[in-house]
């Protein structure tokens, strides 16, 4: 094989794979710059303790979310059914339980949990929705009564942010 | 929504019948460096021009025909290309007729194929193309699986682990405890459908993991995302799938062995999360049923909500209304001849028979069982009622997510026509894609199939479609 040189000093150089075919790889690195948009109060919520959820307050005009009273969580901006605005309403000690469970072994790329991750879906009173997030101080099982904690010193200012455990749990 | 009117829930209606006249694909690899993915969807393109016994004069005259092409490509950042559509048009040489591309994850070649036959059903196109592609082997298996991942909700569920596989196992796991009592028998059950899909892709040619494999070799198969292990899971794939649908006049012109479509199509949120409970729309077998009536009134409403994390209500939607379409008013079991489905994982598999109505919600492990599931049941020799996936699915076969969809309903045309053998047995086929064709190679064309059903499947159940293939008398 013919040897070649490259500057790969440069970060977008092309790096060669192989002759025949010819393979190159095209490293880059890039960011994005995300909103949270009309959900900010959530995510922001979060990193003081707090949990956000959303209701439907448009009574008497035949949506399902309003007459039901049940809460979203995650939150939503606009009702699901009425597309009105929904209301911010805050979840004190809220009363939840593990719909289900997974123990995540082999994550992909960027991961930022600490590994071996539970991954559960979470139960909440009053709630319509069943939401994503992770237990921490215990082997996750159905049924299982759980509470919130918050990583409010070092926030990521994401979901990760957010993260259970065993009702009564004394650790963090 | 979780409450209809009569007017969302109307049949969906095909202003003119709509025919499958050909298909066409490439082999698939989990790495293909060897060939450019434009090549792949030009070798898909010529096999269906050239091999489909069509009365035309080869690519050449087929083009003549094609006023319309819809392309299937599920991540523009796994093909590192906006528009490739234009790219393989071009590669195709179809410019300047239009083209379209579709994009629902993992249901995209379905979704193309229902885009492609509503144009002809309109009276838009005569002659329509269906092609997709996928390519995921630009970047590594820890890349690949974040980018798959970004087809969960960015903000709510990516974060938490960058893994599809976690998100499918959290609605596997409720299944697995909540109808599979945790027991080994149904974690046996899972594992003979990787072993039947594995087995049936040692007699596919195109097929990416032939394996012939037993039950304890599932079984102890490195876990992924408990209860879900290595292969339980569906494969990451290159390549390429094509197929040709015509109105009833060209249909015939171009061929002698035309096979009618139907194709219905639902969703569901893409968060899980979000699935509200409501009421189980009844396929038309069961609202003729009281017994299943009762069973899911009285029995299954207290032992888990509808649709939460059990079922898929977009695969159940997409066969309310592709059944309701091709006239699929009894048992699907017995209507049914030939099936593929989308096996992302051997869970979702058993899960997608009971949307689909090959068994009611809570017993889909009875479709495995029964020995309804193959071809020839490994246990008694019988033959099964209605096989599914004799290509090897999504385990077995392949999963080039742009062309999966595409390559499920080749295979259901092929069998319908009867040309199973003319694209698997030939020796020939094998040596063209580097391979011998195995000494323990099985016949799996299925005698005497009339009706066929392809269910292709994004997200957790985020979209579906089912076509419902059936040939003329």
């Amino acid at each position: 094989m013919k040897t070649y040189e490259f500057d790969n000093m440069n970060p977008d150089a092309t790096v060669l794979r192989g002759v025949s075919p010819l393979v190159v790889e095209k490293p880059r690195a890039l960011s994005h710059v995300h909103t949270y948009g009309g959900e900010s109060k959530f995510f922001e919520g979060l990193t003081h303790g707090k949990l956000y959820a959303t209701r439907c307050t448009n009574k008497g005009s035949g949506c399902v979310s309003a007459e039901s009273g049940e809460m979203y969580l995650p939150p939503r901006v606009y009702c699901p059914d009425c597309l009105e605005r929904m209301e911010w309403v805050e979840l004190k000690n809220p009363k939840a339980k593990i719909h289900t469970h997974i123990t995540i072994k082999y994550p992909g790329a960027f991961n930022r949990l600490p590994l071996p991750a539970h991954l559960i879906s979470v139960e909440i009173e009053g709630v319509v929705t069943i939401m994503m997030s992770y237990l921490v101080g215990a082997e996750p099982k159905i049924g299982m009564e759980i509470e919130p904690r918050f990583n409010t010193t070092k926030p990521t200012f994401s979901i990760l942010d957010l993260h259970w455990v065993p009702k009564g749990y004394k650790g963090r | 929504m979780i409450r209809f009117t009569e007017k969302n829930l109307r049949v969906p209606k095909q202003m003119r019948p709509v025919y499958v006249v050909a298909g066409g694909q490439s082999d698939y690899k989990k790495h293909y460096p060897e060939k450019k993915t434009e090549e792949l969807a030009v070798e898909a393109f010529k096999m269906l021009a050239e091999e489909n016994n069509l009365k035309v004069d080869g690519v050449l005259g087929l083009k003549g025909y094609i006023q319309s092409a819809f392309y299937g490509h599920f991540a523009d950042h796994f093909g590192d290309q906006l528009l490739g559509e234009s790219v393989i048009h071009d590669r195709l040489g179809l410019d300047p007729m239009p083209n379209i591309g579709v994009k629902t994850g993992g249901a995209t070649g379905g979704s193309t194929v229902w885009m492609a036959a509503n144009a002809i059903a309109s009276g838009y196109s005569d002659c329509t193309l269906a092609l997709g592609w996928e390519r995921m082997d630009e970047v590594g298996t820890q890349e690949g699986n974040h980018y798959i991942a970004c087809a969960a909700d960015k903000d709510w569920e990516t974060e938490l682990g960058h893994i599809y596989t976690g998100y499918y196992a959290l609605m596997a796991q409720r299944y697995w405890k909540v109808f599979g009592k945790e027991s080994d028998a149904f974690r046996r059950t899972m594992a003979k459908i990787s072993v039947k899909n594995h087995g049936y892709a040692c007699s596919n040619p195109f097929a990416q993991a032939p394996m012939r494999l037993t039950v304890e070799d599932v079984l102890k198969s490195p876990i992924v995302a408990d209860p879900l292990r290595f292969l339980d899971a569906c494969l990451m794939s290159a390549g390429a799938a094509a197929v040709l649908l015509c109105d009833e006049k060209t249909a015939h012109e171009l061929s002698d062995h035309p096979v009618r479509l139907y194709m219905g199509a639902g969703t569901h949120t893409l968060r899980t999360a979000d699935r509200r409970p409501m009421e189980i729309p009844l396929l038309p077998h069961e609202e003729k049923d009281e017994e299943i009536k009762r069973y899911y009134k009285e029995e299954l409403s207290h032992i888990d909500r509808y649709p939460g994390f059990t079922g898929f209500l977009a695969a159940r939607m997409a066969t309310y209304f592709a059944y309701r379409m091709a006239g699929i008013e009894n048992d699907p079991c017995d209507e049914l001849d030939v099936l593929e489905l989308h096996d992302a994982f051997t869970i979702s598999d058993i899960q997608t028979y009971e949307d689909i109505g090959l068994r009611p919600y809570g017993r889909g492990p009875e479709y495995i069982e029964s020995g309804d599931a193959f071809l020839k049941d490994p246990e008694t020799g019988k033959r099964g009622r209605c096989p599914s996936n004799l290509s090897g699915g999504l385990i077995g076969n392949m999963h080039a997510v742009g062309a999966t969809g595409i390559m499920q309903i080749v295979e259901v045309l092929w069998q319908l026509q009867g040309k199973w053998g003319q694209f698997h047995a030939d020796p020939k086929m094998w040596e063209r894609f580097g391979k011998t064709k195995p000494a323990d190679f099985e016949d799996l064309q299925v005698s005497d199939a009339k009706t066929g059903l392809a269910i292709s499947h994004a997200g957790v159940g985020s979209h579906v479609t089912a076509a419902v293939l059936r040939k003329e008398d």
